[in-house]
């Protein structure tokens, strides 16, 4: 029978498979031309260099005749610098090969590898290629962060550091040129009849008010709007740096959910006094994780932490734990989600803009009508005192910055213990 | 960072590149705070990208900044500019570091 003919999808194609005859790779093709639009085929041929370099594809396969032609060829593309870009590198071999192939990848030579010869596992491949495609499309960002970029920013640095002293050099020494201008012409003074009441110093009280403190005030003023000029301009630079922030943090999954009914546990109370520091270590203590994911999926933790990278963090631990999510970038407003919705655990950074987290603590307790909420913190230093202070306001527990993922989860899974037995 | 996040790389490339990202206008910052004198806020601001700078594991960043809380509250200028110019030479190397590895 003979074989279709190979579909070549794109010009510029995101992945690009090499091989040697076009029988040996028929499966495969079909399963990532369905799968992929950019995508495309192509011969091991003397152009099959040029063409990598001209089209940079994100996933590169090597379907060639054996493992062994598959390395020559790409230790030949690395060797000559004709790969250079980010790219995700995957062997396509016989079933009898893949015990060579993995060898290649656990050597780093491969990215991975993929049996292909007979074919079983067609959602694995489209599996390794998407994941390939995103791990190069993330390397291409990386290199969006240029050396000369860095480089800029540090003479900027350097240049502003240096215009900021040099001016306050030359203020000072405008002062004290001034002062000695008045100490002269304080010398050389002739009082008139009326003016004789006036003391030297009171003379020289009133030259400074009059004439030095306006002088002084109109060079700090230049001083100011020279550096905020320069620091505008640095900031206008970076525009392209916060847009691909933005897209960066929609990656994260945030759950929002609506007010339900009001908790039949309401009344319950759950206040804890931690009156000594036996009471402050217990907090430290690990206990087992019992929740499982089902349970967690009934639990709304609200994460109030201003560093929105270490909020990611947190957010995604806790989302993969089935946890319902919600954030807060500072205490108001963690104070207004709090009035708005129903939680049964609240995670709060003790040192917050706006209002910190003993206020927050303290306000919680008055907007949630005598509910308890329980309250773990995020602190950066062991500090016994504040916490203790922050205990008698329902604190259940305290996560060092930056915790593992078991000693959050930890915390916890104490909480909801603890919940569970009142 | 795997501590915390696990071992998906994916994830990892983009706390790191969030961290670059967000590093580069705090450090802004601190420099405007610099020429202004505001030593306390350059101490907060320090602590703010410390955490993120202990998160992603770069931990001499993060010692330098930790430098930079103790000169600024101390409002030892010098020092404070020092901190500043070495936070952001530590900070290339991260740079450098990540795009090795991607």
């Amino acid at each position: 029978m003979k074989a279709k003919p190979i579909n070549i999808a794109s010009r510029h194609p995101q992945v690009v498979m090499i091989f040697d005859q076009e029988e040996d790779i028929h499966g495969a093709v079909e399963i990532l031309s369905a799968q992929f639009d950019q995508y495309r085929a192509i011969a091991m041929n003397a152009e099959t260099t040029n063409f990598l370099m001209a089209t940079k594809p994100a996933v590169v396969l090597f379907a060639l005749k054996s493992v062994a032609k598959s390395i020559e060829y790409y230790a030949k593309l690395v060797e000559q610098s004709k790969l250079v870009h980010p790219h995700y590198s995957v062997v396509l071999c016989s079933n009898k090969e893949s015990a060579v192939a993995f060898r290649c990848c656990m050597k780093g030579l491969f990215d991975n590898y993929f049996v292909h010869q007979p074919l079983y596992e067609k959602y694995r491949l489209v599996m390794i290629v998407h994941n390939g495609i995103a791990r190069s499309s993330f390397g291409n960002k990386v290199n969006e962060f240029n050396e000369e970029n860095f480089e800029e920013m540090d003479e900027k640095l350097v240049q502003l550091i240096n215009e900021g002293s040099d001016c306050k050099k030359a203020l000072l020494a405008k002062v004290e040129q001034s002062r000695e201008d008045i100490i002269k012409v304080t010398e050389n003074y002739q009082p008139q009849p009326e003016q004789q009441k006036l003391s030297p110093q009171e003379l020289l009280a009133q030259v400074t008010q009059e004439h030095v403190k306006p002088l002084l005030s109109i060079l700090e003023n230049d001083i100011r709007s020279g550096i905020d000029n320069m620091i505008t301009q640095m900031m206008e630079a970076q525009t392209s740096v916060k847009e691909q922030e933005n897209k960066a943090k929609g990656l994260v999954t945030h759950v929002p959910f609506i007010k339900e009914k009001q908790r039949d546990n309401e009344a319950k109370n759950m206040e804890t006094s931690l009156e000594d520091d036996s009471a402050a270590e217990a907090l430290l203590a690990k206990n087992p994780l019992v929740k499982d994911a089902e349970t967690n999926s009934q639990n709304r933790i609200l994460v109030v932490e201003d560093n929105a990278l270490y909020r990611d963090m947190l957010v995604n631990v806790l989302s993969k734990e089935n946890f319902v999510i919600d954030e807060a970038e500072d205490g108001l407003c963690a104070l207004k989600k709090i009035r708005q919705f129903d939680f049964d655990l609240i995670i709060m950074d003790l040192f917050m803009p706006k209002l910190d987290g003993l206020n927050v603590t303290k306000k919680i307790r008055q907007a949630s009508g005598g509910k308890d909420i329980p309250v773990i913190a995020l602190t950066g230093n062991k500090n016994k005192d504040l916490i203790r202070k922050w205990a008698a306001f329902g604190l259940k527990g305290y996560i060092i910055k930056p915790s593992t993922k078991e000693e959050i989860l930890s915390s916890v899974s104490r909480v909801f213990s603890t919940d569970a037995v009142h | 960072m795997r501590n915390l996040i696990g071992d998906d790389m994916v994830l990892i490339r983009k706390f790191e590149v969030e961290f670059l990202q967000q590093a580069k206008l705090s450090v802004a910052k601190i420099v405007q705070l610099y020429g202004r004198e505001q030593f306390s806020e350059i101490k907060e601001e320090a602590h703010f990208l410390k955490t993120s700078a202990k998160a992603v594991g770069a931990e001499q960043v993060a010692d330098l900044l930790e430098t930079l809380e103790g000169n600024a509250l101390e409002k030892a200028k010098e020092k404070c500019k020092q901190g500043i110019v070495l936070i952001s030479r530590s900070l290339k190397q991260v740079y450098g570091a990540v795009k090795y590895e991607s």
